[in-house]
């Protein structure tokens, strides 16, 4: 009867076709189960009986019946507990394969998980690797530009000399409050054209800004 | 019949109690046992001291109290049949109340298993719950507490019928049993994976289980009083209220533990 290899087959279980049995709620577990086994509510009702009658008889002071009623309580109590043992033993295949099943989706969903995020971890890492290569590219065409001719070179050319000229301002000192670099930032702002369009614009201020916490303490 | 022979004998069969520091004494223990043991939960410093300081004076008031409650039973015949009825139905009463509390803590269990909440893997026993197999030690609990069951109704077969041995073999056997039903339990609880912090399935657990360990402890002592006024000759065959109030207390405590067993260990696993 079986083909394909066993441990690729989900335990057979005589719950197969019915999906209402994997998604029953507490109440209809308990309604299952007093079905599945009567004996054990009947005892447990015979043995609270059983107790109430004794301490009924109690009350009027009966012994004899007290006695009769104590020995019934046992005796239900074992109907109970033996009708329990004989219950787990019967059911117990049955319970163990329900048991593996919903092991073996455990385990089923952990590993889809698992998966789910090395293929999310590897989607990010592939995402990171694209943008570095994009920046990569526009840092290497813009170091071409710079060594090359016509107005785009031109346009390099200026920048390079704004940053000596930058440089040569914070080794003298004399830009001493943050206010000079923001004036800097404003003046290449309304510069407009090719300073206020060029992407390039607020990479050529990074020495500039880098210098300006140094510029406080002096 | 003159005035003063008259006084002599009283015309209603009632036991008109003396007066007893016990009541009281009993009373300002209990507050201090309850306060002492709310400071001792929220950590206060020391507070253990005066908690078992507060135990120990409960236990001892009781045990004087009921010393006094024994002479007028046994030396000064206070207890005729109606106080005996009406210290039946004190007896009754206060298992009925147990079994209300009883009731609160199934009701907290069946709260939380039947409909399992989300944070629990919305499953009982919850995710990461390892219940403990019904079919183990706890079934050997049920057994042993049954059989003490039956011993206790033979000892009182045997006291109805005025047989002292067999009311005497039958408590002492039904004791022991007792004690190793609780040692047990003890055992259970050092080997279980689980604690009473872990979440729902623990504090149910632990809550039921514990009380009704508590109350076997109670029900042993109940049982061992007993024992020894059977021993002491204070107890007849048609005069026995705090021996039959001791066997109800067993029977309603094995009751209990059946209730237990069936929802908590079987279902509940």
């Amino acid at each position: 009867m079986s083909n394909g290899p066993l441990s690729n087959r989900p335990l057979p279980s005589s719950f197969d076709s019915n999906d209402d049995f994997y998604n029953e709620n507490g109440f209809q577990k308990v309604l299952r189960r007093l079905k599945e086994e009567p004996l054990v509510p009947i005892g447990c009702l015979l043995t609270v009986a059983a107790f109430t009658n004794a301490y009924r008889a109690m009350r009027r002071g009966d012994h004899a019946k007290v006695q009769k009623m104590f020995r019934a309580r046992v005796a239900a109590q074992a109907f109970t507990v033996v009708a329990m043992v004989a219950g787990g033993m019967y059911y117990q295949a049955d319970r163990h394969k329900q048991k593996e099943l919903w092991k073996l989706r455990q385990q089923k969903d952990a590993e889809e998980k698992h998966q789910k995020w090395i293929r999310e971890l590897e989607a990010r890492d592939a995402e990171e690797k694209a943008l570095q290569e994009r920046l990569d590219k526009r840092r290497k065409r813009a170091a071409e530009r710079a060594g090359g001719t016509g107005t785009e070179s031109v346009a390099a050319q200026a920048r390079a000399a704004l940053r000596e000229s930058k440089a040569g301002k914070t080794e003298t000192g004399e830009a001493t409050s943050t206010e000079a670099n923001q004036a800097d930032g404003g003046v290449l702002g309304s510069l407009g054209g090719w300073f206020g369009g060029s992407k390039k614009a607020p990479e050529d201020t990074t020495p500039a800004l880098e210098s300006k916490p140094e510029d406080p303490k002096n | 019949m003159t005035n003063l022979i008259r006084s002599n004998f009283q015309d209603h069969p009632f036991h008109l109690v003396s007066p007893s520091p016990w009541p009281l004494y009993t009373s300002v223990s209990l507050l201090n046992l309850a306060t002492s043991a709310a400071l001792s939960m929220h950590n206060f410093n020391n507070s253990y001291y005066l908690f078992f300081i507060s135990l120990i004076l409960v236990i001892s008031s009781m045990a004087f109290w009921f010393r006094d409650i024994i002479s007028e039973a046994t030396l000064l015949g206070d207890h005729t049949l109606a106080v005996q009825k009406g210290l039946n139905l004190g007896v009754i009463l206060f298992i009925v109340s147990e079994a209300l509390f009883f009731l609160a803590i199934f009701w907290a269990f069946f709260h939380s298993s039947l409909t399992p909440t989300v944070e629990l893997g919305s499953q009982w026993p919850p995710i990461g719950i390892e219940p403990i197999n019904p079919f183990e030690l706890p079934l050997l609990n049920t057994v042993i507490l049954l059989s003490s069951g039956a011993t206790v109704t033979y000892a009182h077969h045997s006291l109805i019928h005025g047989e002292r041995k067999g009311a005497l073999y039958g408590s002492i056997i039904t004791i022991l049993l007792a004690i190793i039903f609780t040692v047990f339990q003890g055992v259970e609880y050092n080997v279980s994976s689980f604690t009473i912090s872990d979440g729902a399935f623990g504090t149910c657990f632990y809550f039921g289980t514990g009380f009704h360990g508590f109350h076997v402890i109670v029900g042993t002592i109940f049982l061992a009083v007993a024992l020894w006024r059977i021993f002491a000759y204070h107890l007849t065959d048609n005069h026995h209220v705090g021996f039959e109030g001791g066997i109800l207390y067993w029977h309603f405590v094995d009751v209990v533990w059946l209730f237990l067993y069936v929802s908590i260990y079987y279902w509940g696993s």
